[in-house]
C-alpha cells in the first residue's frame, strides 16, 4: 500500500501561501472539479492494474512551491527541510513550471523529472498542488509529504506536532507538560499531559467514486491532569478545558492546514483515574478520514 | 469550533441594561487574522449618547468582568468604534479590526462583524464569551443559579455554605454533605442548514446531588427518609433550572431535554446519589475552517 501524507507547510508562514495542498502519487491524482478544493479532496487513483513505481520507504520529502511575483510558479522535491528552505540540492522537479490560472486545479498536475542521479528516484512520479489565490507577490512555500505503510503513525506524530505547536505562554495549551504518542491509561510523570493513541485503522472503499479508498483511524486523546492545582474542582476543571481546546485544535482550527479530516466522535468528562484518586482523566475519540490511499 | 454567547451573569441581570438594551450592540462573528486562537472574552463598553462604542477582548471571563472602565489593564486588544460607522442592521454590518495592547501576551489578531444603535442613545455595559468549552461557562450558570436559593427559607437552604456545597466539577471524597456538583459528560455538534447554515452545539450536563444515606433525625424509618429527601432536593432542581428560571438562561445557552435517575444507594452505600441531567444547547457555533 503506498499512502501519501500531506502536511501543514512547514518553514514558512501558512498565512502566506499561495498554494495549499499539495501531494505526490506514483500514478494519477484526482480532485473535485469544481472550488473550493479542500486539500483531503487530492487523491490518488489506483493503479487499475498498471505497474506503478514504488514510493521509497520511510522517506520523508519536502515540496518547494515558489510563487515569484507572477501566476507561474514552480516545484522541487527535496529531502531535507533546509534543502527545501533554501531551494537547493533538489531531487526531482517540475520543469514546465506552467502559467496556472486561479482555481483551475487540472493544469496544476505534471510529471516529476529527476535531477541526475538524485534517490530517491521519483521521475514519472505524478504532483499536484492547488492554489489558493492569485500570486500577486513572491511567495514560496515548503510541504513535507510522505508515504507509508502505516500511516496511524505518521498521523499521531502530526497529532502531537500541531498541539505542542500551541503551548506557547497564553495559547489554548499553556501548561501542558508533555505531549506524546502512546497507549491509553498509562499515567505520566508530568502534572499535566496529553497522550495521543491511534487505533486499528478502518478500511472502506467509496462506491460512489469508482477507485477510491478512504482510510480511517480512529485516533483517541487523552488529557491527564494531575490533582495538586489546589483543588478537586479545579484540576477537573482544567482537564476540561484542555480537552475542549484540543477539540477545537484538531476538528476544526487545523481543518485546513492537515491532509486528514478529523471528525469529533465524542468524549468523556474528566473522571479520577479508576480506582485513584489523584488524577483527573479525560478521553476525547475522534476520526482521521485520509481519503489519499492508492 | 468556539461558542459566542453573552455572559448574563455579568452586571444586573436587566436584559434592558445587556448588549442589547437601550443601545444595540450584536458583535456578530470574531475573524481571525492569524494564530493563535484562543479564547475571548469582549467586553463591551458605552457611556452615552454619541460616545464611542470600546470593545475589550480579555483572555478570561474573571478578567473581563474586572475592567476597570476608567484605566482598563490586562486586556489582550482593544478597538474603538464609531456608533455612526456601525451597521444598524445584519444586512449592513460592519468588519471592525482590533488592535493588540503592546506586551499583552498572546498577541492576537482579531477582527469581528457587529452590528448595532447609530449615533444613540444609551449606555451599553455588556460581556460576550468566545470559547471552545462554552459548557463549562453553563455548569456555572447553573450553579451560580442554584446557589441563589441556598439563603434562608429557600428550597435548597441545606446547601448554603461555607463550606461550598454547590460546584462544578468531581468534588473528591472530602466533600460536605449534602453536596451538588454540575459537570459535563459529552456533545453533539448541531448543523443547521435551514437557517443559513448556523452552527449549535449540545452538551449533556449532569447534575448529581448526594445525601447521607442516613441523615433522617429522629423519626422512624430512616433510610426511605433520606431517600425522600434526597428526591426532593432532586425536584426543586428541576423546578428551578426548567422553570422558575428557565428564562434567565436567554442567550447563553437553552436547556434542551430532561431526564434522571432516582435516588440509589452510592458504592459505599454511605450515600444516596441522584442525577438531573439536561442538555445545554449553544446556538451559535463559529467554525475557525472556512
Amino acid at each position: 500500500m503506498n499512502l501519501t501524507r500531506v502536511w501543514d507547510q512547514i518553514g514558512f508562514p501558512h498565512a502566506s501561501a499561495v498554494y495549499q495542498g499539495v501531494l505526490i502519487c506514483p500514478n494519477q491524482i484526482t480532485a473535485p472539479n469544481n472550488p473550493p478544493f479542500p486539500a483531503e479532496k487530492f487523491y490518488c487513483s489506483l493503479a487499475g492494474g498498471q505497474p506503478e513505481p514504488l514510493w521509497p520507504v520511510s522517506q520523508a520529502l519536502y515540496v518547494l512551491i515558489r510563487a515569484d511575483g507572477q501566476t507561474q510558479a514552480s516545484v522541487s522535491v527535496h529531502t531535507s527541510l533546509a534543502a527545501a528552505q533554501a531551494g537547493t540540492g533538489a531531487i526531482a522537479t517540475w520543469a514546465d513550471s506552467p502559467t496556472w490560472q486561479y482555481n483551475d486545479f487540472q493544469a496544476e498536475q505534471a510529471d516529476l523529472s529527476r535531477v541526475g542521479s538524485s534517490t530517491p528516484d521519483l521521475d514519472g512520479f505524478k504532483v499536484a498542488v492547488r492554489p489558493i489565490e492569485s500570486a500577486g507577490n513572491p511567495l514560496w512555500s515548503v510541504y513535507q509529504v510522505g508515504a507509508s505503510v502505516s500511516p496511524a503513525i505518521n498521523l499521531c506524530d502530526t497529532c502531537v506536532e500541531i498541539l505542542q505547536a500551541h503551548t506557547g505562554e497564553g495559547e489554548s495549551l499553556a501548561g501542558v507538560e508533555s505531549i506524546t504518542c502512546g497507549p491509553r491509561e498509562e499515567l505520566t510523570a508530568s502534572r499535566v499531559s496529553i497522550r495521543v493513541t491511534v487505533d486499528q485503522a478502518k478500511r472502506s472503499d467509496d462506491v460512489a467514486e469508482i477507485g477510491r479508498r478512504h482510510l480511517m483511524i480512529p485516533v483517541s486523546v487523552q488529557v491527564t491532569v494531575q490533582n495538586d492545582l489546589g483543588s478537586q474542582e479545579s484540576a477537573w476543571r482544567r482537564c476540561r478545558e484542555i480537552l475542549a481546546a484540543v477539540h477545537s485544535i484538531l476538528s476544526d482550527e487545523k481543518a485546513n492546514q492537515i491532509a486528514f479530516r478529523m471528525v469529533a466522535e465524542d468524549f468523556s468528562s474528566p473522571a479520577p483515574l479508576g480506582g485513584e484518586l489523584f488524577a483527573y482523566r479525560g478521553i476525547l475519540r475522534l476520526e482521521a478520514d485520509l481519503l489519499t490511499e492508492g | 469550533m468556539r461558542a459566542l454567547f453573552e455572559d448574563q451573569f455579568y452586571g444586573s441581570k436587566d436584559p434592558t441594561s445587556g448588549l442589547v438594551g437601550s443601545g444595540k450592540f450584536v458583535l456578530h462573528k470574531p475573524v481571525w487574522g492569524s494564530a493563535p486562537y484562543v479564547d475571548l472574552f469582549f467586553r463591551v463598553e458605552k457611556q452615552g449618547a454619541g460616545q464611542p462604542i470600546e470593545v475589550y477582548a480579555y483572555a478570561s471571563l474573571a478578567l473581563a468582568r474586572a475592567h476597570d472602565v476608567d484605566t482598563p489593564v490586562g486586556y489582550l486588544a482593544s478597538v474603538s468604534i464609531d456608533p455612526d460607522d456601525l451597521g444598524d442592521s445584519f444586512a449592513t454590518m460592519t468588519l471592525h479590526a482590533m488592535s493588540p495592547l503592546a506586551g499583552a501576551v498572546p498577541q492576537i489578531s482579531v477582527s469581528f462583524y457587529a452590528y448595532g444603535s447609530q449615533g444613540g442613545p444609551g449606555t451599553l455595559s455588556g460581556i460576550m464569551a468566545y470559547t471552545v468549552a462554552p459548557d463549562l461557562y453553563a455548569c456555572d450558570a447553573i450553579v451560580d443559579v442554584l446557589s441563589e436559593y441556598t439563603a434562608t427559607g429557600y428550597v435548597l437552604e441545606d446547601f448554603a455554605g461555607p463550606p461550598t456545597k454547590i460546584a462544578v466539577g468531581d468534588p473528591g471524597v472530602a466533600r460536605p454533605m449534602p453536596y451538588v456538583w454540575v459537570r459535563t459528560t459529552g456533545f453533539e455538534f448541531l448543523e443547521s442548514m435551514s437557517t443559513g447554515s448556523i452552527f449549535a452545539i449540545q452538551y449533556a450536563l449532569e447534575i448529581t446531588i448526594l445525601a447521607h444515606r442516613m441523615d433522617s433525625g429522629d423519626q422512624a424509618g430512616p433510610q426511605e427518609q433520606a431517600w425522600r429527601k434526597c428526591r426532593l432536593y432532586q425536584s426543586r432542581i428541576e423546578s428551578i433550572l426548567f422553570d422558575e428560571r428557565r428564562t434567565l438562561d436567554d442567550s447563553l445557552f437553552v436547556l434542551a431535554a430532561l431526564e434522571g435517575s432516582a435516588p440509589a444507594p452510592t458504592d459505599d452505600s454511605l450515600m444516596y446519589e441522584a442525577t438531573v441531567a439536561v442538555g445545554a444547547e449553544f446556538l451559535v457555533i463559529w467554525p475557525e475552517r472556512t
